[in-house]
């Protein structure tokens, strides 16, 4: 067991924006995070490293990592040795005035070996796929492409060899071609070196492809988790179901209409009494207003 | 915001009706060099300079003439200023270049050499002083406007604008105008207590506003020996200029702080 | 190349300036460049030549460059001494002056920047920066006053005038008290206490010219430090696992060292010689700045024009050196796309 978190929760003074939430992560295993903006994925992908900003609350019941047990302030010595974190805008993760090769010293040295780290970082680079290693180590940010930036960040994450790589939307701002290379290169360091992976995505069709386990996320809440082969045919959650029949199919026709889900997710001050999907929900019935409903049997949060 | 806009407005006006009651110049040997106090009439309530004249009716006069030379001074650089940087990113080109060029080069002498300067060629006097301050104020105005017409002129609706028929004028009118409004009005202030420290640092030096009109830079001057026996002769003056401009400062910097602004400081 | 052509050309403009200054100031340019001395016939003749008012303009414009160039910077009304004599002593000391209130101002400022950024938001910061703001709005003059008036005539701490005591009659090397009072006979006769007077004569006029410099580069280190600290590399180096002090040397400083260092130094060069034309007249010191004040107020015009013409291209000269050090500093114009 790599990472296993009970029942976290994350609030500003009286709107809460985690809400008990569960997750596991096994080593070699991916787990993909489904959903909309404002469903607090990303927050909680810098929640799991204690990143956020002073006025935010987190409390959990329990924060293990390889069995070892960690209060919310212990997080932080986690971080880049153990877990590390990369995020969806490539050129501004990475500091503009400094050039790849020192950037991937400085995390080197956190790890307190200061040998051979060229010749670590040229086969770190190499790992990635690119090939002129010796050439980019000399360039800056803004000479790099958006591939090529997102390969640096990984690489810069991997540097100090963590069992748990968080992956934030990784591939959104890339173009598609890109984006399945990007896609590709983690899941096969993931299980080389037999890490944990959670990948982050609005957009199913990745979810679908890399990850092994499936977490739906909306508004603040985990409505399904499921295996990722089962999706298609036995996802339970109203929400889930919706979005796997809006996925356009490769055989679209001219003309045709791309499908939407009606009305929009509920904002986190505008939470109500029962299932926060009631407003978008074709099963929505009386009791989905006045109860919040359950996870039953740890995988999907409805009524029915 | 009715409220607040329009309070400021209030203790000019109260300098400006209190001067009919005022005689700054009456010299009165006897009463030279006295302490603040009620004892000699309410006029002398912060006692007398070094030639006997009522401190009070120095200081407010004082103040109109610096306050109000620096209000005309900025009104007519801002205007001035305003439309000259409006015209160079509008015709841009060489006019543009030269305009601009011409700025920057005044742009980057200091303030108070060029208007020594300009005090030295043309003699001490309040027109000479106004045109010097004018010439140290309107490139900042210049540039001011020219950023952001240049700015807009490559947005959109400019573009359509033109499309549709619109001239020069109406652009200047419609568009540039109602958006750097707010932002004038900061540079306005801003500015405004800018030329008033300039105002009395070139009266401090003997070179502004000449003798024996009352001017706060100036009546530092003459009470630089005074400090042992009268010390409030020095204090004062300075007190006040240091209140007028800590006022205007805050004025301007609140003009333009927004409501993103404190979000992202709460965070 | 843009750079050059406009360095050039300011100076042109300068030069153009401190010619056209006794040509414009009403009056009869050669009766305002000999005071006294033009009720002469022979006199005037002579400085007729020497200005060429017989030729055309450009001609006097070429005349009075060459001049300048040839070192013949012509006499003062008021001392009858060759300009440049009474001028270099002088603008040593304002450099002196000058150097240190750059450099004090700089240091201190940045360093109450950092502190003010790190601690933002807390009591201690709300306090100091409402505090700034006053402050701001001091006018130096004043300040210097109530300094002088307060510390040097009240309580005797400080000296009043002049930038060394009476006692000490120092042999001029360099010209730079604080260099000469350490060095060769100076430092026989007088061991340190040369040198501590002159710092003694310093401590005033460098704390009334550096208070407001303090607060704005303060301020300008405080909000770029602010808005680097929000930015997305900083999130990737913490989750690195990078300590706050590694983030901000290895990070942070490089990030906010151009856009303080421009900004910061153009504003600490006027701020300084305008602040210097101040300060000097208050405490006496024999600089520039007071040089330029008295010969203004005695209608010295040969020395004003001089004075000007320094100054201005003084000023111009180090802008150029700060563009082109921040030229080579910035890594994004280092390297080319």
């Amino acid at each position: 067991m790599l990472l296993k978190i009970e029942e976290l929760k994350v609030k500003t003074e009286d709107i809460i924006l985690l809400d008990n939430i569960d997750l596991e992560v096994n080593h070699g295993e991916i787990i993909g995070i489904i959903g909309e903006s404002g469903s607090g994925k990303s927050l909680l992908a810098k929640t799991l490293l204690a990143l956020n900003s002073k006025n935010l609350v987190t409390s959990f019941r329990s924060y293990n990592y390889e069995d070892k047990s960690y209060s919310y302030d212990e997080i932080k010595l986690l971080r880049g040795k153990h877990i590390a974190m990369i995020f969806q805008n490539p050129h501004t993760a990475l500091d503009p005035s400094a050039n790849v090769k020192s950037q991937l010293k400085n995390a080197m040295l956190l790890n307190n070996k200061s040998e051979n780290i060229e010749h670590k970082s040229i086969e770190l680079l190499n790992e990635m796929g690119i090939k002129d290693a010796e050439r980019c180590l000399q360039l800056y940010p803004h000479q790099l492409s958006g591939g090529m930036a997102q390969r640096i960040l990984i690489a810069l994450m991997l540097a100090r060899e963590p069992s748990l790589l968080i992956a934030d939307e990784p591939t959104t701002a890339l173009d598609p071609l890109v984006q399945e290379q990007i896609l590709n290169l983690l899941k096969a360091i993931v299980k080389k070196r037999k890490m944990g992976l959670i990948l982050i995505s609005h957009d199913l069709r990745v979810i679908k492809k890399y990850a092994d386990k499936t977490i739906v996320m909306y508004s603040s809440q985990i409505v399904e988790k499921i295996e990722t082969q089962k999706i298609l045919d036995h996802a339970k959650h109203p929400y889930t179901r919706e979005l796997i029949s809006i996925i356009p199919s490769e055989n679209i026709k001219y003309k045709e209409n791309l499908k939407t889900i009606k009305g929009r997710i509920l904002a986190a001050n505008e939470y109500v009494m029962g299932c926060r999907f009631s407003n978008r929900c074709l099963l929505v019935e009386e009791k989905c207003n006045t109860k919040v409903p359950e996870l039953k049997d740890s995988t999907y949060r409805c009524h029915f | 915001m009715i409220n607040k806009k329009h309070v400021f407005i209030f203790p000019f006006v109260l300098l400006g009706i209190s001067c009919f009651f005022l005689d700054p110049y009456t010299q009165n040997i006897d009463k030279v060099l006295l302490q603040p106090g009620l004892t000699n009439g309410f006029s002398y309530i912060f006692g007398t300079d070094y030639i006997g004249r009522s401190y009070l009716d120095r200081l407010i006069l004082g103040g109109i003439n610096t306050i109000g030379l620096a209000l005309i001074i900025v009104f007519t650089s801002s205007i001035f200023g305003f439309f000259l940087g409006c015209y160079a990113a509008i015709r841009k080109g060489t006019i543009e270049s030269f305009i601009m060029r011409f700025s920057d080069i005044l742009m980057s002498i200091p303030g108070i050499l060029l208007a020594i300067v300009i005090v030295a060629i043309f003699g001490n006097g309040v027109i000479e002083l106004f045109i010097a301050l004018v010439i140290v104020l309107i490139p900042r105005f210049i540039r001011f406007s020219h950023s952001i017409t240049s700015r807009i002129n490559t947005e959109l609706y400019i573009t359509i604008a033109k499309v549709t028929g619109s001239s020069k004028i109406q652009i200047l009118k419609n568009e540039i105008l109602p958006n750097s409004k707010n932002l004038l009005m900061q540079q306005s202030i801003l500015s405004f207590s800018e030329v008033i420290l300039e105002i009395s640092a070139l009266g401090f030096l003997g070179l502004g506003i000449p003798a024996p009109l009352p001017e706060w830079g100036a009546m530092l001057a003459e009470s630089r020996n005074y400090f042992s026996t009268n010390p409030y002769l020095i204090i004062l003056p300075g007190l006040c200029l240091m209140l007028v401009v800590l006022f205007l400062n805050y004025i301007g910097e609140n003009l333009t702080i927004n409501k993103r602004e404190k979000n992202a400081i709460k965070n | 190349m843009n750079r050059s052509i406009n360095f050039f050309i300011s100076i042109f403009f300068i030069f153009l300036i401190s010619f056209f200054l006794i040509r414009l100031a009403p009056g009869d340019p050669v009766l305002l460049m000999l005071g006294d001395r033009g009720n002469d016939p022979a006199q005037y003749r002579i400085m007729m030549e020497s200005l060429g008012l017989n030729y055309p303009l450009y001609e006097q414009l070429k005349m009075y460059i060459l001049n300048i160039f040839k070192g013949n910077f012509g006499n003062s009304i008021v001392s009858g001494k060759s300009i440049i004599v009474e001028l270099l002593p002088r603008w040593k000391a304002s450099f002196e002056l000058g150097l240190i209130v750059f450099i004090f101002s700089f240091f201190i400022g940045s360093i109450l920047g950092i502190y003010l950024a790190y601690k933002f938001n807390s009591k201690v910061e709300r306090i100091l920066s409402s505090s700034m703001l006053v402050v701001y709005c001091i006018p130096i003059f004043w300040l210097g006053l109530l300094l002088i008036n307060i510390f040097s005539l009240k309580f005797n701490l400080f000296p009043v005038s002049g930038r060394i005591g009476y006692e000490f009659d120092l042999i001029s090397y360099t010209g730079f008290y604080l260099i000469d009072s350490l060095i060769g006979d100076n430092y026989k006769n007088y061991s340190f206490t040369a040198f501590f007077s002159c710092l003694n004569h310093m401590v005033l006029p460098i704390i009334t010219m550096s208070i407001v410099p303090i607060v704005s580069i303060a301020k300008i280190t405080k909000v770029s430090i602010l808005e680097v600290l929000r930015k997305d590399y900083i999130l990737t180096a913490k989750s690195l696992g990078m300590s706050e002090s590694s983030i901000f040397f290895k990070h942070v400083l490089r990030n906010i060292l151009v856009p303080v260092l421009t900004i910061s130094s153009l504003y600490l060069i006027n701020v300084t010689v305008a602040g210097a034309i101040l300060t000097e007249t208050i405490f006496s010191w024999p600089g520039i700045g007071r040089f330029l004040v008295t010969s203004v107020l005695s209608r010295d015009y040969p020395v004003i024009q001089v004075v000007i013409l320094f100054i201005g291209v003084f000023i111009l000269i180090v802008n150029l050196i700060l563009e082109m050090l921040v030229k080579i500093i910035d890594p994004k114009q280092r390297v080319k796309v």
